[in-house]
């Protein structure tokens, strides 16, 4: 549209027009545009009311919808991913509880396992018979932890008797010095 | 994912971990039941009740009186003992069947005439069961003991009266031992 000069009064009967709501479009248009440029010499209720408002928006549909139909249409609708971040914390929360599961259920039998090793048939009647025997191999396991253990106790002695020198050569260094 | 996808994950989830629990709680109990179908194998059971008992017997003997305080906090031993091993008896392979996610290696005697291997099954911080297994030319035994278990009490009861390596065999009072089986 061209946009000619116009004059006051050309102007003022625009806005009447305008407000008895018998302006084309394009009269629209123009009026907007010299609200715009500041150049229309109308009221200001007019240029606020024409600065404010917009065109309205038309509706219209998103590109989801046009591939979604169009697959839809051709039979090859969006293929969604095998596993989704919500499946795999699904799975996750059901191995958890499985676990979880598996594992007192798995304590719970080696523990009643070990009752029933416990509660077995006793091989000796007599207490005084069972402590003796519980005594013999008591002795016996101690006696081997002992033995495995008789290494560390040398390496240990080793270091004792090693601080023990160092500490009496420390005292006759120091002796020496104060004489 | 479909759902029939995740129930098949689940159900080949839980088969799986049933199968190797399931294996791991069979290794113990037939460790002891295998060796005690074998004549050439002697066993000594003491219950928990057994052990319950020991608190009546009298003592003025001091080495007896920490003996029962010892084993006043257990509450089982079982002892599995032979001096003719069964052919191609291994060892290494015998130990091999304790589940290893439960027992761990507490230490090891590897001498020319005996391999001796202590292993523990702890929980809550605590020793619930010391195995041991004995191993030599001229015998093997193995022991469990299960109950709250204090490792340092046990090491102190043989200073004074250390019973060494496969003797233990010779002291055990033979009309005493029956089999369990």
């Amino acid at each position: 549209m061209n946009i000619t000069p116009m004059d006051a009064s050309e102007i003022k009967k625009l806005e009447d027009k305008f407000w008895q709501g018998k302006t084309s479009l394009e009269e629209e248009k123009l009026l907007k545009s010299l609200a715009q440029d500041g150049n229309g010499n109308f009221s200001q209720e007019l240029k606020t009311y024409l600065l404010n408002t917009t065109e309205e928006k038309k509706p219209s549909l998103d590109k989801d919808f046009d591939s979604f139909i169009l697959g839809k249409v051709e039979g090859k609708a969006k293929v969604r991913p095998m596993f989704t971040r919500y499946d795999f914390a699904r799975i996750a929360a059901a191995i958890a509880v499985i676990v979880s599961l598996a594992y007192f259920s798995y304590t719970t039998l080696i523990e009643r396992d070990i009752e029933r090793q416990t509660l077995a048939k006793d091989t000796f009647d007599d207490p005084e018979k069972a402590f003796e025997e519980t005594r013999k191999a008591l002795m016996f396991a101690a006696g081997m932890m002992n033995k495995g253990l008789e290494p560390a106790t040398e390496l240990s002695k080793f270091h004792e008797t090693e601080l023990a020198i160092q500490s009496a050569d420390d005292i006759l260094e120091n002796d020496t010095i104060k004489q | 994912m479909k759902t029939t996808q995740l129930k098949s994950i689940l159900i080949f989830t839980f088969t799986v971990m049933s199968i190797s629990f399931a294996q791991a709680q069979d290794a113990i109990s037939k460790y002891f039941s295998d060796y005690a179908a074998n004549t050439d194998f002697t066993s000594i059971t003491v219950s928990s009740k057994m052990f319950s008992l020991f608190s009546n017997i009298d003592t003025e003997d001091p080495q007896n009186k920490e003996l029962l305080q010892a084993m006043s906090k257990l509450n089982g031993l079982k002892i599995i003992t032979t001096e003719k091993l069964p052919k191609g008896f291994d060892l290494s392979k015998a130990i091999h069947r304790i589940p290893k996610g439960i027992f761990e290696e507490l230490m090891s005697i590897d001498s020319p005439t005996e391999k001796v291997k202590f292993l523990i099954r702890e929980q809550t911080g605590r020793v619930r069961e010391l195995l041991m297994f004995v191993g030599s030319d001229s015998g093997l035994m193995i022991m469990s003991i299960t109950g709250d278990i204090d490792l340092k009490e046990i090491s102190k009861l043989s200073k004074s009266m250390n019973i060494g390596g496969m003797n233990y065999l010779e002291n055990l009072d033979k009309d005493q031992k029956k089999s369990t089986k």
